[in-house]
């Protein structure tokens, strides 16, 4: 893909306006500006450099095809953003059909680990950089489960309502509210341990 | 505490509840030490999130698109 020098100067809603007409170099553009964080929404979801890439070039690809039915209602990379999460949705949907429960599912079902979890009172990032903290939210996130990293995700990092959450997880809201509020216990929880060993 | 009443006091924490029941949370939660426990680990566990996902950046060149 080339570098179009002149086009960086140019507004994220001009250039989709040309890709509509067909200007490559326009869409070439936004893929450069954005193309991180469409990865990184996908690395968050599937924990797996291989899946994340195949999926954001994936999600750029749908783009490119339906470009036509964007109308501004939100921002491009918003829009590009729904477009790679569904496509993680429906990788992981596969992903579990083809995989046995695992202990982790069989004590969520069994009645509420989160319930025994210790509540937290001290700030566990305080004191921390940003890209400590960073590092230990990605671990954190690693920790979980797909069901309740995904839906952290999704109400954490894109601000979704339990609704809509539910409408893209294809659950019920009340699913939405039990792995949300064990997704966050359990954050809190290993944020709290690797404080404490930090200061052992 | 059940989890029914922990749900609820994290859909009122979200500002999923409506403005009656809403309002009974507040009122628990003022009285109840466990309860404000629970809400401030949940709110402080958002607030660290919020403008912290993880970065990462694709390693593939442009040429890769």
């Amino acid at each position: 893909m080339a570098t179009h020098p002149e086009i960086p100067e140019v507004s994220d809603e001009k250039l989709v306006r040309r890709a509509q007409r067909g200007n490559m170099p326009a869409f070439e553009e936004l893929v450069a500006r954005h193309r991180d964080k469409i990865y990184a929404r996908a690395f968050s979801m599937m924990r797996n450099e291989e899946d994340a890439t195949d999926l954001s070039q994936e999600a750029w690809v749908k783009g490119w095809q339906r470009l036509k039915q964007f109308h501004g209602d939100s921002s491009f990379v918003t829009w590009m953003t729904r477009i790679v999460i569904n496509l993680c949705l429906d990788q992981l949907r596969k992903h579990k059909r083809q995989r046995a429960e695992s202990i982790e599912h069989l004590e969520e079902d069994l009645g509420g680990v989160e319930r025994q979890m210790p509540t937290v009172t001290v700030n566990p990032t305080e004191g921390l950089e940003r890209t400590e903290l960073r590092a230990r939210i990605d671990r954190a996130l690693g920790q979980l489960s797909y069901e309740h990293r995904t839906v952290l995700i999704l109400h954490e990092f894109e601000d979704l309502e339990y609704k809509e959450i539910a409408k893209r997880m294809q659950c019920s809201i009340g699913t939405v509210m039990s792995r949300l509020f064990y997704a966050r216990r359990k954050m809190a929880n290993l944020m709290a341990s690797w404080k404490r060993e930090q200061q052992s | 505490m059940k989890t029914e009443l922990m749900l609820k006091l994290q859909s009122w924490v979200d500002g999923e509840l409506p403005e009656a029941e809403a309002a009974r949370m507040a009122e628990w939660v003022r009285t109840d030490k466990e309860a404000a426990a629970l809400v401030d680990e949940l709110r402080m566990t958002s607030q660290y999130l919020a403008g912290n996902e993880p970065q990462v950046a694709l390693t593939e060149s442009r040429e890769f698109y």
